[in-house]
């Protein structure tokens, strides 16, 4: 659907012929688009009502938009569905409305059928009534009724009043003389076959030759009756031969008309009697000789003049119904000497007179009137009462509507607007006609050539226009005119690129133009029609104008207002040649990036999460490299910048000048976070690490160094070899952290740091270091020696390497309790400064069977161990 | 009695049936019904049926659709199912409809009962101890450690492993018996070992099952009586005993403790039925109950009483001391190491005014030992693990000795050349 009046063509009026009856199919009444989706129903419903919207504008639309927004009201959750997604509603509507269609197509069938009857034949008013109804084009079933051989046609006018005024005695006179109709009394047994009088009279006679209804042939009867001898049948001859001469000598037409109207006589006074149609049709054919084809079509007009409000008065209504009042009165001045017994026909012929004389009044008062506006509602309400009053359309055609009264013409770059007040007018329906005419005004509606509110391709560089006019019916008022406005048009596509020490400046130059002309800060530039090239110092924001020339009416140059372009000329950017990249040692995290800074342009360090996909030293435009990669914040430093990348990709060097980058080299970083919190814990023989899992890390490796530690421990210390050990992040889980033997005697320097894989080598972020002492251990044991009555007591000392203990302490504790410090027990035994290796002896004291030895240190070097459990509890 | 010696374990129940880890029944190893192994695949079976024993016992009909359990001799432990013929080897508990594993009800059944006080760390533990047996521990023992059943496998996926140690959050307080049902957690820790008697070629490996079923009982339900008689028949049922004390709880230590630790928890809660003691002492009242013993005989059931925590202690009261050492000795006990670290823990008890713990597990218990463990490592920070993650430390100090004890493990002293044969 692209118009409203391509819709008002395509639906509205249909609808409105069938009767206001909205369209049954929702594809046809919301101009669905196919296939159906979603978005494009929802926006094809909205169109559609807005144009109901419009259409209801004009009154002759207005109930039919009226039941569409009724029936819009009952669809509208269809529609809601639609636009939410679900089509399976409307979908199955739109079925069913077909289901519907078809349905109704089938009843206005039917109803077809019933109205053709044994005749099939219809009249083209019955039809349309049925098509009406039955909400069914008229078209769709002028096409059933084809299909179904119903014949549609207008039934036959048939002569209400006899071409001879004495017909009723002509009548009775044939049937005394026993003549079935008056044909047979002129051709007697001449007439072989059925005869046709529907169109002119036609039947076959002797010897195939055709019969012709004429003076020559009533002459011939006449004649015929002349030789017989005269009696009572003579008389009634010759009063039927005298009514055939009287019609014949007024115009030898009317004799077939008078053949004609005395069959029809005759099958009025059978349906009068109540025959029925196959009745009617059986008497014609069969009784009165008539052609089968004829026949049907006589029946058909004497049934339908017979019909509801049959006859001279049925005539007169169905002209009153149809608005044709001027031809029922007409029609009642002629048959004026209705019978008395045709009460209606009198009633209706009446009505007519009535309403065409108060029309004619309206249409008088509308000739003298002088305001238009006045005079064309006059004739609208004569046209009301009587349709079809002679020569009041016609004035009402030549009414113009008010002028308007105020135009506009706005230049809106190559386009012209037009706006104006509307006609004060309010009579009838006032639409309005634009003209465009150059160099004058127009001097009426058609003076100029044809425009709309927006005039899209103006001539340019000429005075112009624009005249409005007011038009109802076929009369224009004089247009209002606005003008003269003149387009000129701006260079087209201004474009000022920037380059090393230069400005270059492009646009598209009007064809009508002069020429073109470039303004910097005041001064003219040289410019040629498609541009100009300057030189200009780097690094200064330069604005310039841009404007067309024209050459009005004398020849003088018009400038236009000008496009505005600023631009900063720069050098082009230098790519970063090599950097270097390295860990920052006072600070984890942190990349330490150096290079040599670029001559022009100012240098940024981006992570791209790929391999920078433009050629080193490349100049791009810098928002390819804004949408490609994510800007790392950097601080500057000596020789270069520190940034914190966060995660792992290319850091690459891109050097940033005006809207260009130029690309330079890149470091693969590998992100791998130290480890946080390192807990590392002597157990015995095995020092126990734990450390905070650096987060999207799969590997650390750990490096130890045993003896190592520059430790304040004596011990043999940097006498270690490091050693590397890669952890999986599982076995660290599955082994509840990591345990790396190390002799008690021997201190450890521990580092763990993130591993990862880079260019195919192993690599490793910032490590995070622990130390763990020694231990000066000194092994003892206690041995009893001696009889039980004399038991002593030696205590020997063994240690890596030689020392010296401060103090030694050995304490007796009885019972089932090991003395858990020097004050626990019985000290029995006391040494300062003892040697290792090397022995102390005691003797042991009298006391409990079962005891505990255990022997303690004051010393804040050393750490005694115990000897096993068994060697230090015991009897005496 | 020494520690190291091997207690003669209560093998009279062993021989007479088998204990229904779920339930605690002892069933007759002849009397064990089977289940039909259903319909699967093209393979003919019967359809699944409610089995209300089982529906009552998990409290719910999801999960309790399977094929039906019929009653047969099993010989060789496989039977044919009455109604398809088809054989069968899954056998069930006649009371409660568990499945048994067949090595359980072939290896003589040990169940561990884990005990302790609110807040002892009983959750946390029991999660560390089963990940160390399926791994670290697990490798150095050349042992396996599979849960029995489904609900065991989800159990500690959900409330053990996945929040402690994939999300390092400490474990919530468990919920009393008495609000929340509770099962068993029930896996089967078996080891390979090869006979020293034969040496050489002639050495074949043989397989040794222990059915560990850890009850992880909220600790106020083991406060008051009313609420532990849920948990009878579990402690009655249990071969063995895992006692859990904190330090903390222990009034004499934690002046002691917490001037080192000053990030450790305030106040215990001011509870007489919270004390170690007296936790331990309702439960030995509950087994010798089970056992009949008269008041002065000993309970022959082993005792395994563990200082959790012990990663508070101050370095400097673990100077010259056993617990600040790892353990000795891989794949075997170290006997040495075993008795240093419980005559270290018996020191220190002592020392925290708790010595009659000691004397009443002494005079209660034919068997007991004394152990010091740190499930953790550190201390935890703000209701999460603590720095470097779950770092277990002699975690399975416990189990090692009653594995020993059961003639799983053996034992052996640094420098002695021949282990000690497990009973």
């Amino acid at each position: 659907m692209s118009t409203d009046a391509e819709y008002q063509r395509e639906v509205l009026e249909p609808a409105r012929a069938a009767g206001d009856r909205p369209p049954e199919d929702l594809r046809v009444r919301y101009a669905l688009p196919d296939p159906l989706t979603s978005a494009a129903v929802a926006a094809r419903v909205k169109e559609v009502r807005q144009c109901w919207r419009r259409a209801r504008g004009q009154l002759k639309y207005r109930k039919l938009v009226d039941r569409l927004e009724a029936e819009h009201r009952e669809l509208a959750p269809l529609f809601q569905a639609a636009e939410r997604g679900d089509l399976r509603p409307l979908a199955e509507r739109l079925r069913g409305g077909e289901e519907r269609t078809a349905a109704r197509r089938g009843q206005a069938r039917a109803r077809l059928a019933d109205a053709g009857g044994t005749l099939r034949m219809v009249a083209p008013a019955e039809l349309e009534g049925i098509a009406r109804t039955a909400g069914v084009a008229r078209a769709e079933l002028e096409s059933l009724a084809e299909a179904d051989r119903i014949e549609v046609r207008e039934p036959d006018r048939l002569p209400v009043s006899p071409p001879y005024a004495a017909y009723r005695t002509v009548r009775e006179s044939l049937e005394v003389l026993g003549r079935r109709h008056l044909a047979e009394f002129v051709f007697g047994g001449r007439l072989r076959g059925p005869m046709r009088v529907a169109a002119g009279f036609a039947a076959p006679g002797p010897n195939g030759e055709a019969l012709r209804l004429d003076a020559a042939a009533v002459a011939a009867t006449a004649e015929a009756w002349a030789k017989r001898g005269r009696d009572t049948s003579t008389t009634h001859a010759d009063t039927v031969l005298a009514a055939l001469k009287s019609v014949l000598r007024s115009d030898a037409d009317l004799l077939a008309e008078l053949v004609r109207f005395d069959v029809v006589e005759r099958l009025r006074e059978r349906l009068r009697q109540r025959a029925s149609d196959r009745a009617l049709l059986r008497y014609a054919v069969e009784d009165l000789g008539v052609e089968p084809g004829d026949a049907r079509r006589l029946v058909f007009a004497v049934l339908r003049e017979a019909g509801p409000g049959g006859g001279p008065a049925g005539r007169l209504r169905a002209l009153l119904d149809a608005g044709e009042v001027y031809a029922a009165a007409e029609l009642a001045e002629a048959a004026g000497t209705a019978g008395p017994e045709d009460g209606e026909a009198a009633l209706l012929a009446a009505e007519a007179r009535r309403r065409v004389d108060t029309a004619v009044r309206l249409r008088e008062h509308a000739a003298a009137e002088t305001d238009p506006d006045r005079a064309w509602l006059l004739l609208a309400d004569a046209l009301r009462l009587v349709r079809d009053l002679p020569g009041a359309r016609e004035h009402q055609e030549r009414l113009p509507p008010r002028p308007v009264p105020e135009v506009r013409a706005d230049v809106d770059g190559t386009v012209v607007r037009l706006s104006w007040r509307p006609s004060p007018s309010t009579a009838g329906e006032v639409a309005y006609r634009v003209v465009r005419r150059a160099g004058r005004p127009p001097r009426t509606a058609s003076d100029g050539e044809p425009a709309g509110e927006r005039d899209d391709r103006p001539p340019v560089n000429v005075p112009l226009f624009y005249g409005v006019a007011a038009v109802r019916g076929g009369a224009a008022a004089e247009p209002a005119v606005a003008g003269p406005v003149l387009v000129r048009p701006e260079p087209d596509e201004v474009e000022l690129v920037p380059g090393d020490g230069t400005v270059t400046g492009r646009w598209r130059c009007p064809a009508e133009a002069a020429r073109v002309e470039a303004v910097r800060d005041g001064r003219p530039v040289a410019a040629g029609r498609e541009g100009f090239r300057e030189r200009v110092p780097n690094g200064t924001t330069l604005h310039y104008l841009v404007r067309a020339v024209y050459l009005d009416g004398d020849g003088r140059e018009v400038a236009t207002p000008g496009v505005r372009a600023s631009v900063t000329p720069s050098a082009p950017p230098d790519p970063v040649y090599e950097l270097a990249a390295e860990p920052d040692p006072a600070d984890p995290g942190a990349l330490r990036v150096r290079f040599a800074p670029p001559a022009h342009g100012t240098p940024e360090l981006v992570l791209v999460d790929r391999s920078p996909p433009w050629p080193r030293s490349a100049v791009v435009p810098l928002e390819e490299v804004r949408r490609e990669s994510r800007r790392v914040p950097a601080t500057a430093a000596a020789g270069g910048l520190v940034v914190r990348p966060g995660a792992g990709g290319w850091l690459l060097a891109v050097t940033v000048s005006g809207g260009t980058a130029a690309i330079g080299a890149y470091h693969r970083h590998v992100h791998l976070p130290p480890p946080g919190r390192l807990v590392a814990e002597r157990r015995g023989a095995q020092v126990h690490v734990g450390f905070d899992w650096p987060p999207d890390v799969a590997e650390v490796e750990l490096t130890y160094r045993v003896g190592a530690a520059p430790s304040a421990v004596p011990g043999p210390a940097g006498s270690g070899e490091a050693r590397r050990e890669v952890v999986t992040r599982a076995a660290y889980d599955t082994q509840g952290g990591i345990r790396v033997p190390v002799p008690e005697e021997l201190p450890v320097e521990i580092a763990v740091a993130a591993a990862g894989i880079l260019d195919g080598a192993p690599v490793t972020g910032p490590p995070v270091t622990a130390e763990v002492g020694a231990r000066v251990l000194v092994h003892y044991d206690v041995e009893r020696a001696g009889p039980p009555w004399r038991r002593t007591l030696t205590v020997r000392l063994e240690c890596a390497r030689p020392l010296r203990v401060r103090r030694l302490v050995l304490v007796r504790r009885a019972g089932r309790v090991m003395p858990h410090r020097a004050g626990d027990g019985e000290t029995i035994g006391d040494w300062a400064e003892v040697p290792v290796p090397g022995e102390v002896s005691v003797p042991l004291p009298k006391g409990a069977e079962g005891h505990w030895l255990r022997c303690f240190a004051e010393d804040d070097v050393i750490e005694l161990r115990d000897p096993p459990v068994r060697r230090l509890r015991g009897a005496r | 009695m020494s520690l190291a010696s091997r207690v003669q374990l209560p093998s009279g129940r062993a021989r007479r049936g088998v204990t229904c880890p779920y339930c605690f029944a002892v069933v007759e190893r002849q009397r064990i019904p089977f289940r039909c192994r259903g319909r699967a695949g093209r393979r003919q079976g019967c359809e699944p049926v409610l089995d209300r024993p089982l529906a009552d016992y998990l409290g719910s009909t999801a999960g309790a659709s399977l094929p039906p359990v019929f009653p047969a001799p099993g010989r060789k432990g496989r039977a044919d199912c009455p109604d398809c013929g088809q054989p069968t080897g899954n056998r069930v508990c006649p009371e409660c409809h568990n499945p048994l594993p067949p090595a359980y009800v072939d290896s003589p059944g040990r169940i561990v009962a884990l005990v302790g006080a609110k807040n002892a760390g009983k959750s946390t533990y029991i999660a560390v101890l089963l990940h160390e047996l399926m791994n670290r521990v697990g490798t150095e023992l050349d042992a396996s450690l599979v849960a029995c059943d489904d609900r065991t496998i989800e159990r500690y996926k959900r409330d053990f492993a996945r929040p402690l140690l994939e999300q390092r959050r400490l474990l919530p307080t468990t919920a009393s018996a008495a609000t929340s049902p509770r099962e068993p957690l029930v896996y089967l820790l078996t080891r390979t070992r090869r006979s020293r008697f034969a040496p050489g070629r002639l050495a074949r490996p043989r397989n040794d099952s222990l059915a560990l079923v850890l009850f992880d009982t909220a600790g106020e339900d083991l406060r008051s009586r009313e609420v532990r008689d849920l948990h009878l028949r579990y402690l009655e049922a249990a071969d063995a005993v895992i006692f859990l004390v904190d330090p903390l709880e222990l009034p004499g230590a934690r002046s002691a403790l917490l001037e080192g630790a000053p990030g450790l928890p305030g106040t215990p809660a001011d509870d007489p039925d919270s004390e170690p003691i007296n936790v331990i002492a309702r439960v030995t009242e509950a087994l010798r109950a089970r056992h009949g013993s008269r008041p002065g005989e000993p309970l022959p059931v082993p005792v395994a009483v563990a200082l959790t925590k012990i990663d508070v202690l101050r370095p400097a009261l673990l100077r010259q001391s056993a617990l600040h050492r790892s353990r000795g000795g891989a794949g075997v006990l170290d006997l040495d190491d075993r008795e240093a670290v419980d005559a270290q823990v018996r020191a220190l008890l002592h020392d925290w005014e708790a010595g009659q713990l000691d004397t009443f597990l002494g005079q209660q218990y034919a068997d007991h030992a004394l152990f010091g463990v740190s499930a953790l490592g550190g201390i935890p920070e703000g209701g999460r693990v603590g720095a470097g993650g779950v770092r277990p430390y002699r975690a399975e100090d416990p189990l090692l000795w009653l594995l020993y004890k059961f003639g799983m493990l053996d034992g052996l002293r640094p420098g002695d050349d021949a282990p000690s044969q497990g009973a």
